[in-house]
């Protein structure tokens, strides 16, 4: 919208100055679970996103910002104003809209305090022999299947199920809310570099439209 | 004939200017001239609105648009899917912006509202043919808008010609309900059917051809309800809690694949269409019968809609792009079926001619088929030695012979080489390059031959050869039909097979009655499955279902939209997929000439797949401006 805008600033007044005002606002912030407050990792392709409109426009647009792979976020080029904020695709139960959130001029912090969809602890990942073995845990927080449990390698700590160099995932299709359940997935060191570090990440995906991946902070190994 | 017309009317244009060059007409809009007042003007401006029907055919390409005489690097839908890859390009079907032609596909129902408005005009000969006219506006409407239902799901209803006042509040229409839109196309069927002719036309609409269009649009809704959250694929935001995507109740399931039920039943009913060759003596008429079908489409009655091409005037490059290379005139062997597909055909028995699903081609001799190479030849595999190149695939469903042209195959005139390397004496290999090994004084080389304008696999000129191991057949002559824009191969659009497997799958997947007074279910599968040679006949089950449309719809234009439908896309593209092929090697180490197979990825680049359930629906462009509601998760 605000492009459109400045493009027909530009082309019906460019003999004079642009009027507007640069984005003079930052914002930045986390994802945190509302129990314990730990960042809730996240994939930063196709992972969750944050969706935001500005107010005062006919026709707001949805933009939408991604996290970090950690779950955190930072945009340093945000217009001052009014927005409502809320989530279309994530791995963590949907809050409400945030409504008519003002964004000032400045430094703005934003943190979601959210429960994620699925918990995943206790976990270990270590090299044995030619293998990768991971243990883990994971604690679904809602009554939905979960459709499916990962293990991914790759060279960069965006790891995950967008990105990786070798990957052992297992179907599920059950549900256990609540219930904790300890799990064992692996695969070959074949096709890493002997010699070389890699980022290594487990996780487990809840059967719920538009659900991402939940992880546990990944761990580095040297093959 | 219609050339003549609009040339004698640009004729008449020219020579009465000068007489009376202050009354000329207004050029920009059609008014009640003389086109419209005789039959040949009428025709000549039906031809342009056919012209324009969305077909998805050799002038497609879903990276652009519609009617583009030369497809980029010969991209067709059929590389869109697991069952093709192009031998240069990786672009398929889970890109969202792909199959994105929503302002072209707006600017035709534009044309077909345009159309309605000119019928009152109209003074043919015969007055009965202003109500065929009015016929083929709803079904051009129906296409059209069925176009637009399978890309965004709910659309706006236009069924007017806009005016713009100034204002553009008066012209903006808010999106329809998924459900709504669907009802809609089928109405749109229903009105052609009451007013369009009961005849087999082939090259225009008619009666039948409306029923036809509507057993697959009836399907395409019905299976759009059932599997929409098939393997996650479901979707959430404001266009699914509005039902403008998605929003399908069990009883509008029932109610979509209960009218492609009837619709089918009033085609058979017809009595007026036939499968080609429906009763082959042999597996080898039974090939020759089911290729004829998308080749020699022009009078069969199996082929209920035809789109014809002539040059000069339209024509296309389908066997341009697709030739072997050995056959080619400077482009061909874009298009490479995988190995995934070509495996899919069932195995049947030569005496017998019962069948199989299932099997396997028998690369290796301790029956470890999991494996995959990735990118380069593994010694640790034991393959199978063969005498012959062509023994691997022999004995299947004859429409894989009719649609892929195989290793060793004789096409064109010509035995096609394709093979992806050579193993030595010694073990060692020599993988996807053309290097010479003299062995016990002959020479051999990687590819199969010295010169490279006698083999078809991995071409180094221009992308011309396979990557896969095959090449496509279906649609290809095998003779002329290499030449730049000259290309006048018709495309079979609609056809009575179809509309037969429409009605088995709608039996089995909405577990709904058979159709009174018509073959069963079980029947119409088995009938199709006949033409293909099979003798013996399988149960009505979902996945029978699926293995013989698989088989009978591979590597067509259509199959992209199945594997859409049925949200099966993202479980192929899921990140981690690569389209696979086969590369026939020629193995000496046992020290006379033997093939070997190496089932392998063949993806360019690299790079896996990935279809985000969100691609099932494709973005709506300009909502900045036409104010509609996004789709999920653009």
């Amino acid at each position: 919208m605000k492009k459109w805008i400045i493009v027909s600033a530009v082309l019906f007044a460019s003999c004079e100055l642009d009027q507007f005002d640069p984005p003079s606002a930052t914002i930045h912030g986390s994802l945190k679970d509302v129990n314990g407050g730990a960042l809730i990792q996240q994939d930063i392709e196709a992972g969750s996103k944050i969706i935001y409109r500005e107010y005062g426009y006919q026709n707001p647009e949805e933009q939408q910002m991604i996290f970090k792979e950690t779950g955190e976020y930072r945009n340093n080029l945000v217009f001052p104003g009014q927005y409502d904020i809320y989530f279309n695709e994530s791995n963590f139960v949907k809050p409400d809209t945030l409504k008519s959130y003002t964004i000032k001029s400045g430094d703005n912090i934003l943190d979601f305090t959210v429960q994620p969809y699925i918990r995943v602890s206790n976990v270990t990942i270590a090299k044995s022999g030619n293998e990768i073995v991971a243990t883990f845990t994971i604690t679904p927080t809602v009554a939905n299947n979960v459709k499916q449990i990962g293990l991914f390698g790759h060279i960069d700590r965006i790891v995950g199920n967008q990105f990786a160099v070798q990957r052992a995932t297992q179907n599920i299709d059950a549900a256990s809310k609540d219930v904790p359940k300890t799990y064992t997935l692996k695969f070959s060191t074949n096709g890493f570099t002997a010699g070389k570090t890699y980022y290594f990440r487990v996780g487990a995906l809840i059967d719920v439209a538009n659900a991402k991946y939940n992880y546990a902070p990944s761990v580095t190994i040297t093959i | 004939m219609k050339r003549n017309i609009i040339l004698l009317i640009i004729f008449g244009f020219a020579f009465s200017a000068c007489s009376n060059f202050l009354e000329v007409e207004p050029k920009d809009r059609m008014t009640g001239n003389a086109l419209f007042a005789s039959d040949g003007g009428i025709n000549a401006y039906m031809a342009g609105l056919y012209f324009d029907l969305p077909i998805e055919d050799y002038r497609y390409d879903f990276c652009s648009k519609f009617n583009v005489t030369r497809c980029d690097g010969g991209k067709n839908n059929m590389m869109a899917t697991p069952e093709a890859v192009h031998s240069e390009w990786g672009d398929h079907a889970g890109q969202p912006e792909r199959y994105g032609n929503w302002g072209d596909l707006y600017v035709y129902v534009r044309k077909y509202n345009e159309l309605k408005d000119n019928i009152p005009l109209m003074r043919p000969s015969n007055p009965a043919t202003l109500t065929m006219l009015r016929g083929e506006y709803h079904f051009f409407m129906a296409y059209t808008y069925f176009a637009l239902a399978k890309r965004y799901g709910g659309v706006p209803i236009i069924t007017e010609v806009q005016q713009f006042n100034g204002d553009y509040k008066t012209i903006k229409t808010p999106r329809s309900k998924e459900v709504a839109t669907w009802k809609f196309i089928l109405a749109e069927c229903d009105s052609a059917v009451k007013l369009l002719p009961n005849s087999a036309i082939q090259e225009r609409a008619n009666k039948w051809t409306a029923y036809a269009l509507k057993t697959r649009v009836a399907l395409h809704a019905a299976s759009v309800g059932k599997f929409w959250n098939a393997n996650g694929a479901g979707l959430s935001g404001q266009a699914v809690s509005e039902g403008l995507a998605g929003g399908f109740t069990a009883e509008d399931i029932r109610f979509f694949y209960q009218e492609c039920i009837s619709a089918a039943a009033e085609v058979i009913k017809s009595g007026m269409f036939s499968l080609y060759g429906e009763s082959p003596a042999t597996l080898s008429d039974a090939a020759v019968n089911y290729g004829k079908v998308f080749t020699n489409g022009k009078g069969i009655s199996e082929v209920m809609l035809i789109r014809n091409f002539i040059y000069p005037g339209v024509a296309h490059n389908m066997g341009k792009w697709h030739e072997p290379n050995q056959l080619s005139i400077e482009f061909g062997g874009r298009c490479g079926p995988t190995l995934d597909l070509v495996e899919s055909y069932a195995k049947i028995d030569p005496v017998t001619r019962a069948g199989t699903y299932n099997v396997k081609l028998e690369t290796t001799t301790d029956g470890n088929e999991n494996y995959t190479v990735g990118y380069s030849f593994s010694k640790n595999i034991n393959y199978k030695r063969y005498d012959n190149v062509n023994d691997i695939f022999a004995d299947r469903d004859p429409r894989l012979y009719a649609s892929v042209i195989l290793p060793g195959s004789q096409w064109g005139g010509k035995r096609i080489l394709i093979q992806g390397g050579l193993v030595k004496n010694n073990g060692d290999a020599i993988w996807q390059t053309n290097d010479k090994y003299t062995f016990n004084g002959v020479d051999y080389y990687g590819k199969g031959d010295a010169s490279e304008g006698n083999v078809s696999g991995w071409v180094s000129n221009r992308a011309n050869g396979t990557r896969s191991g095959f090449l496509l057949k279906k649609y290809l002559t095998g003779v002329n039909d290499q030449v730049w824009d000259q290309v006048v191969t018709p495309f079979s659009e609609l056809r009575y097979a179809e509309v037969l497997l429409n009605y088995a799958e709608a039996v089995a997947e909405g577990g709904l009655p058979d159709a009174a007074g018509v073959i069963t279910a079980k029947e119409a599968l088995n009938k199709v499955r006949k033409r293909a040679g099979f003798l013996d006949n399988v149960d009505l089950t979902t996945t029978n279902v699926r293995y013989e449309r698989k088989a009978e719809f591979a590597l067509e234009y259509n199959a992209t939209w199945e594997y859409y439908r049925r949200r099966e896309y993202h479980t192929f593209f899921n990140n981690t997929y690569h389209r696979r092929g086969l590369i026939p090697m020629a193995d000496l180490t046992t020290g006379s000439l033997k093939y070997i197979f190496v089932r392998a990825n063949v993806e360019p680049g690299n790079s896996a797949k990935s279809f985000e359930p969100k691609a099932y629906y494709r973005p709506i462009p300009g909502i900045e401006n036409n104010s509609l509601v996004q789709n999920p998760n653009y």
